[in-house]
């Protein structure tokens, strides 16, 4: 059995799964998540354990967290939902309790590793680009049986010089226009509430320049979005392509898709990232 | 000996190495690079018979401007060079000399060369960033004994701007903004003749963007600064480096550096391509 932690901004997501199948999930339990690091600690060592007790042994942990990590010190460096986790050993101390392999990654990477089973299993490379409180974007290509990874920290490219200040420090990010709590901070209201048709115009313009220099990068023919405001906010997930055809005339256009995974995104994609971990065949640069 | 060849839109340089190293130089000639593709092919095919010694050619490396097919056999889109696209260049210079040939793009060769013989010599990832004709960056990356690049179209990031075209039908881009040509279109006069100096800090400004944006997408160890605006204007090359300082909060800066290889470094990596 696999145990999967979610981290989200708002909720956290404890499943079981029994094997790498995505349909093979035991159980999936939730809480609002605990700011406070050894708080949650104390709540998710209690849920793990009683998922434990009802389905026997567990072979590993994959966590998902909102935050960039230090992929080779296995560490969340830098929430700016979480601030407390900024930095706290969570795989030691689910090692230390549970006994058990327990690795850990970002979010937005781990919604890419996630296509690999849906939008992105006949495809031999494609971009994922998240649209949600913030703005991540990552390049997957399989080589022979490797996966090559290129995780990008999309949202903090500068599209405005000496633009708005973004929650990282920089000034004119593409995440302080249009992540889903910089535009709370702009308009005082949960972005599915705004109706002004010239706010989404515009975000539709500041997703579609994000992605055009993706692909200055990554010139993909495949782009996957996914993410809660990309998939509820119509506008949006409407406006993109030819929004980005207005952008982005170097390049034949990529095909678009928007994931269904919606919240369930991180959970598959934590699980998937066990799979790759235990195969070797992740290269993530 | 090792012949390593840079076809630059306006200049060639043919350099021949005793080693895969770029301090064993033997001979090195750089002239006028010819719109005529037969006579250019011709002139350097001359070069190297004329400084070969009676010596056996061990391969040649090729750097080549433009956009090159997907197999590396040829160019296929140039700006500068139309009568150079689709024709095989890789098997005409290498015709009766040597088997072992390889061609490559030039930024990509700018990347090996730094990440090969360069400051990214002792680095698993590096960053070259170049500003000349026009602005460019290309990510080498080391797995093992390979160096595998990923280029950049650094020239073509876009911003939220007030709307300036640029030739390839895109508008807003940094090109647009600082490339020689839009420049040019602009002001009416060459870079190097433009003395505003408030003209010149908002050109960095564009140009810190474009390296900060790729600084951000990809994870590198160090930074290495080239072409030729960087390394013949000062003021450029200096600001530039405290935007990028000052400019980038999101991730831990690199090590970066000012590439010291100036005209060599696209033959240092078609060099670099010999390496076994
Ligand atoms: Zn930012």
């Amino acid at each position: 059995m696999y145990i999967i932690l979610d981290i989200q901004a708002q909720l956290t997501y404890i499943s079981a799964f029994e094997s790498f199948d995505s349909k093979a999930r035991l159980r999936q339990t939730r809480f609002p998540t605990i700011y406070n690091y050894l708080a949650s600690l104390v709540e998710s060592k209690k849920r793990i354990q009683n998922l434990i007790d009802e389905f026997g042994e567990a072979e590993s942990i994959s966590i998902s967290i909102t935050g960039s990590t230090d992929y080779d010190k296995q560490i969340m460096t830098d929430s700016a939902y979480l601030h407390e986790y900024n930095n706290k050993d969570i795989v030691k101390d689910l090692k230390h309790e549970f006994d058990i392999p327990v690795i850990i990654e970002q979010d937005c990477i781990l919604d890419a590793y996630a296509e690999l089973n849906n939008l992105g299993e006949n495809v031999d490379e494609y971009g994922l680009i998240t649209v949600t409180y913030g703005i991540g974007g990552v390049y997957v290509k399989k080589e022979d049986s490797k996966y090559l990874v290129f995780p990008t920290e999309l949202g903090h490219t500068i599209v405005v010089p000496n633009g708005l200040e973004c929650a990282c420090g920089q000034r004119g990010c593409v995440e302080a226009y249009i992540g889903g709590v910089n535009m709370k901070d702009r308009f005082l209201t949960d972005p599915k509430n705004i109706e002004d048709y010239r706010v989404w115009e515009e975000a539709v313009d500041f997703l579609a320049i994000a992605t055009s220099n993706f692909m200055m990068a990554f010139p993909t023919k495949n782009i996957i979005y996914s993410g809660s405001s990309i998939s509820t906010i119509p506008a949006l997930k409407n406006g993109i392509k030819s929004g980005l055809e207005k952008r982005m005339r170097v390049y034949k256009q990529p095909k678009i898709r928007v994931s269904s995974l919606s919240n369930q995104a991180n959970t598959l994609g934590a699980l998937k990232h066990i799979e790759l971990y235990k195969n070797n065949s992740l290269v993530r640069l | 000996m090792y012949i390593a060849i840079d076809i630059g839109g306006t200049k060639t340089i043919v350099s021949g190495f005793s080693e895969v190293d770029p301090s064993q130089l033997v001979f090195s000639s750089m002239f006028s690079t010819d719109r005529n593709f037969d006579n250019h092919i011709k002139k350097i095919r001359e070069v190297i018979k004329n400084n070969l010694n009676d010596q056996k050619i061990e391969g040649i490396g090729i750097s080549h401007v433009g956009i090159l097919d997907k197999n590396k056999e040829k160019c296929i889109d140039s700006n500068n060079l139309a009568e150079f696209v689709n024709k095989p260049i890789k098997k005409l210079i290498a015709k009766d000399f040597t088997d072992n040939v390889r061609l490559e793009n030039d930024l990509v060769c700018g990347a090996l060369a730094e990440a090969t013989f360069g400051y990214g010599m002792n680095y698993d990832k590096v960053l070259y960033f170049t500003v000349s004709t026009g602005i460019g960056a290309a990510f080498a990356y080391k797995i093992g004994n390979n160096i595998n690049v990923v280029q950049i179209e650094a020239g073509f990031f876009s911003i939220k701007g007030i709307g300036l075209p640029h030739p390839s039908g895109q508008v807003d881009i940094i090109e647009s903004y600082v490339g020689e040509k839009s420049m040019e279109e602009r002001f009416l006069k060459r870079p190097e003749e433009i003395q505003d100096l408030l003209l010149w800090e908002k050109q960095v400004g564009y140009l810190s963007t474009a390296v900060i944006n790729s600084l951000i997408m990809f994870n590198t160890d160090v930074l290495v600064l080239g072409g030729g605006m960087i390394e013949n204007n000062e003021y450029l090359r200096e600001k530039l480096i405290i935007n990028i300082e000052s400019g980038m909060m999101q991730k831990k800066l690199p090590t970066i550096k000012v590439s010291k290889m100036g005209k060599s470094v696209a033959v240092n990596g078609a060099l670099s391509l010999l390496k076994k």
